[in-house]
């Protein structure tokens, strides 16, 4: 039988090759983007069609789980449970914000303006996660609409979460302290002294700090004055100080995050 | 069985079958998205040891693996272009490492066709295991911190073993449902008669 001559496999490579040019252009844009630091209207159409989706989502877990609580709770129990918790996170903010009033003694005027921020705090709730879970970014319900700006910082009852990288119009990204590529001035809350908390993917590193500085194990760490938080909010409690290598100028020190970061909920955003 | 088409085979006839009867191009991207959302929402309670199953990476292979490198690429782009959406940080690397994966997987089908499960399976495993090193090699180049590489090592291994565990019954089923009498004439039989 003689083939039929065509020119089938030809147009599918052609196709092919377009294909590839197209897929790799938008990549570059999308590259191109994320090196200025700004969403691509890419990025913006797919993210907002895909915040409704993760709205209703995020809604019908959540009312589930909700449900699923309150029938396993006795009714009574669940109240005090609540009563409880509440009064334990107003007790533990005080703590903290006595803590740090008497290490540094603040300004009348510091302490309002942190008073003021946090008064001004945008509350919002986590809708979503990275698919793929190699960066340590959540999505939260509160966009450019509600006057969320990148760099802003996030907070929850426990402490720092982390900080704003990404404004969408109806949602935020949100960079937690443990990603590798989170930066966070912090200081040792018992001596003042300072380091940077770095993110390990499960946990906080806080290095630079000075030799000279005896850290001990369950020292607390806040976060130092800067561009995301002002001074005092609870980043965690070193769990382990790092050896010294010979002729280190400096140290470091693993923080256990005061936040759990596998049971994010509810959180507040506070705008600069 | 002589009529089945779960046997490895070098021919031609095979693949355009599967590929005639894959699902359409919008269903696929409707599959697709949904994937990337279902991640993004439900499976971050599913993270073992830093690990998570990738929903979008079983879709694209399997998707790929049937239609070819060119339907399946666009599928890859476009899953890709999902993930980094969702995620923030990542800028087009997901996007250029699925779609380069959904390239292999296709051309892969045109020298190599199977629909039997076990080939499936270990084409999706080493798919993941390939998108993760395309993915860091991008993200290597485009600045990201080298220095956890033994962590993602550890970490691309694990989500290729968690994957292919959520794969095997996705594919078992997809395989039980294909199975059906107008799906089972091939070519072949009517030569053979």
């Amino acid at each position: 039988m003689v083939p039929i001559f065509t020119y089938r496999d030809e147009r599918k490579l052609f196709a092919l090759i377009a294909t590839i040019i197209v897929a790799s252009l938008i990549a570059l844009v999308q590259l191109e983007y994320a090196r200025d630091g700004k969403t691509s209207p890419l990025s913006l159409a797919v993210t907002t069609l895909s915040a409704y989706l993760e709205i209703a989502l995020s809604a019908v877990s959540g009312g589930v789980q909700h449900a699923a609580d309150s029938t396993a709770s006795v009714p009574s129990l669940y109240s005090e449970n609540q009563r409880l918790r509440g009064e334990n996170a107003r007790l533990r903010t005080e703590n903290d914000a006595l803590g740090e009033q008497l290490a540094i003694t603040p300004s009348e005027d510091a302490r309002r303006r942190v008073l003021e921020r946090f008064a001004n705090g945008i509350p919002a709730t986590v809708i979503g996660y990275d698919p793929e879970n190699v960066m340590r970014v959540v999505t939260i319900d509160r966009g450019a609409n509600a006057r969320v700006n990148r760099d802003d910082g996030v907070i929850n009852d426990d402490g720092v979460v982390g900080r704003v990288v990404e404004v969408d119009p109806l949602t935020s990204k949100v960079l937690l302290i443990t990603d590798v590529t989170s930066k966070l001035p912090s200081v040792v809350q018992r001596g003042r002294w300072w380091g940077i908390a770095n993110g390990t993917m499960t946990r906080v590193k806080l290095q630079y700090v000075s030799q000279d500085a005896p850290l001990k194990v369950g020292d607390r760490v806040v976060t130092g004055e800067g561009r995301s938080f002002h001074a005092g909010i609870l980043v965690g409690t070193i769990s382990r100080i790092e050896p010294m290598p010979a002729g280190g100028l400096d140290q470091s020190a693993i923080i256990e995050p005061a936040v759990s970061f596998g049971r994010l909920d509810h959180v507040l955003v506070l705008p600069k | 069985m002589a009529a089945s088409t779960t046997s490895l085979s070098f021919r031609s006839n095979d693949r355009e079958i599967a590929a005639a009867s894959a699902p359409s191009i919008a269903l696929a991207v409707g599959v697709v998205a949904l994937a990337a959302i279902l991640q993004a929402t439900l499976l971050h309670v599913a993270v073992i040891r830093n690990a998570t199953p990738s929903l979008v990476l079983i879709v694209v292979v399997l998707y790929a693996l049937r239609v070819g490198a060119e339907r399946g690429l666009l599928i890859g782009a476009l899953g890709g272009l999902f993930e980094d959406a969702l995620t923030g940080g990542t800028g087009g690397s997901w996007t250029l490492a699925t779609a380069m994966v959904a390239i292999v997987a296709g051309a892969m089908s045109r020298f190599f066709f199977s629909d039997a499960p076990q080939a499936l399976i270990i084409a999706v495993a080493l798919g993941s295991l390939l998108r993760s090193a395309f993915f860091w090699s991008i993200m290597s180049l485009g600045g990201y911190p080298s220095g956890l590489a033994a962590t993602h090592l550890h970490t691309a291994i694990l989500q290729a073993l968690y994957t292919t565990l959520v794969a095997i019954p996705i594919i078992l089923f997809l395989a039980r449902s294909k199975e059906r009498p107008v799906q089972r004439i091939k070519l072949r039989d009517f030569r053979s008669t």
